[in-house]
């Protein structure tokens, strides 16, 4: 069997449409047809010898896993299938053999078997004869990229409201979700530890607005294009934001573009740092370093 | 690369380095965590190709001696682009910043 180099245009669109159709089930919040499911999953059970196992169904992973706590397995997460939220290698696998693939008979039915499972089941956890299945989710909302976000409730949340507040891919505090932009409150700034949680915060408050509370100390452009080129493209500047603290005479903070997002960063650096160049520096470590990529 | 270069993939940085002593190489994975995303999972990666060998020192630091370009990008391109490496040796770091309420300089998390 010969390798296959290239895909067909045919097989190029063919592709789209089954990563597109792929996604739909991954992403999926249809209730989960029971019995369906214990039908797939017997015949897991029935390839491996077992009998027909019991099902109980719960409203989600956690409500399981405290269930398992309940009964005296610690485990947590662990011997378990993940179901639809798994379908990516199957959906791999299976687009292979629609292009030519050859597999044994018996490789090809158990993968279509393992495909049906991604379709018609979440979570779930076997054991010898009882089986834990959780249910979809109740809502699961993504934004252009595909990212989970939601602006107003939780990205992914269950019937038992047990889920997880996203923006733009990141895990946020509920608090920067559910509170309106003009209500933000800059100690969550300031108090959050995490970049990437800091820089929804300031896109959803506003860069502009926050460095209103701020003076400008020194920028890019006191600075040579030709010597310092990324320092010119992230657009970096030098904030002093001692509103923020009480008692404090200076506090700066560097403002910069991400260069792949767009979105801005604004991250502290010691009172040491009177200059951008400072600054800088001791981002890197203390280095004095150029910037040959930046991404 | 020269010494005193850095490539910056959000707050991680690439810079080329000699390989200490005492290291422990690492073994083969389609790609290494050079630096991990605790709120997107969307961890910064470097591509393990042929030709790509990477090391730990004890306190966890990160080294990559190559014959051959790879690329650092993250798990989901969304965030930042791939970059090329090119072939060399490198150390992996993290972008500082500083904690106004404990006045103290930390790695940048994300």
């Amino acid at each position: 069997m010969s390798k296959i180099e290239k895909l067909t245009a045919e097989q190029e669109k063919d592709l789209q449409v089954f990563y597109s159709e792929m996604l739909d089930y991954g992403r999926s919040i249809k209730p989960i047809d029971h019995e369906k499911a214990e039908n797939i999953i017997t015949s897991f059970y029935k390839r491996m010898g077992h009998e027909k196992p019991q099902f109980m169904y719960f409203s989600s992973p956690k409500a399981i896993i405290e269930y398992k706590k309940k009964c005296g397995d610690n485990s947590g997460v662990a011997n378990y299938s993940p179901g639809q939220q798994w379908i990516y290698w199957k959906a791999f696998y299976t687009f292979a053999e629609k292009i030519g693939v050859k597999y044994s008979e018996e490789d090809s039915k158990l993968l279509a078997e393992w495909m049906t499972e991604s379709k018609e089941l979440h979570w779930w956890f076997p054991y010898e004869k009882y089986v834990l299945v959780s249910e979809r989710p109740i809502r699961l909302t993504v934004n252009e990229a595909g990212l989970l976000h939601n602006e107003k409730h939780k990205a992914i949340e269950y019937s038992d409201g047990w889920g997880f507040y996203y923006l733009n891919g990141v895990c946020v505090p509920e608090e920067l979700v559910v509170t309106d932009s003009e209500d933000l409150s800059l100690d969550f700034f300031t108090n959050e530890k995490n970049a990437d949680v800091k820089a929804e915060f300031v896109r959803k408050f506003g860069v502009e607005r926050m460095l209103d509370f701020g003076k400008k100390v020194d920028s890019y452009e006191n600075y040579d294009n030709e010597e310092h080129p990324y320092w010119h493209e992230s657009r970096y500047e030098l904030w002093d934001m001692k509103v923020l603290f009480e008692g404090l005479d200076y506090q700066p903070y560097v403002k910069m573009q991400n260069q792949t997002t767009e979105i801005w960063h604004v991250e502290a650096v010691s009172p040491a740092c009177r200059t951008l160049k400072d600054a800088i520096k001791e981002r890197f470590g203390g280095k004095d370093m150029k910037i040959l990529n930046i991404a | 690369m020269n010494k005193n270069e850095v490539i910056l993939h959000g707050e991680c940085m690439v810079f080329a380095s000699k390989l200490p002593s005492n290291l422990k190489k690492m073994k083969k994975k389609p790609f290494i965590i050079v630096a991990p995303s605790e709120t997107t999972g969307n961890h910064h990666v470097v591509d393990v190709v042929d030709g790509v060998d990477f090391y730990e020192n004890e306190s966890g630091t990160l080294f990559m001696e190559s014959s051959v370009d790879t690329t650092i990008r993250c798990v989901m391109a969304e965030r930042h682009d791939a970059i090329t490496i090119p072939a060399g040796t490198y150390e992996f770091g993290s972008q500082i910043e500083y904690d106004p309420f404990t006045a103290r300089l930390q790695k940048v998390r994300d």
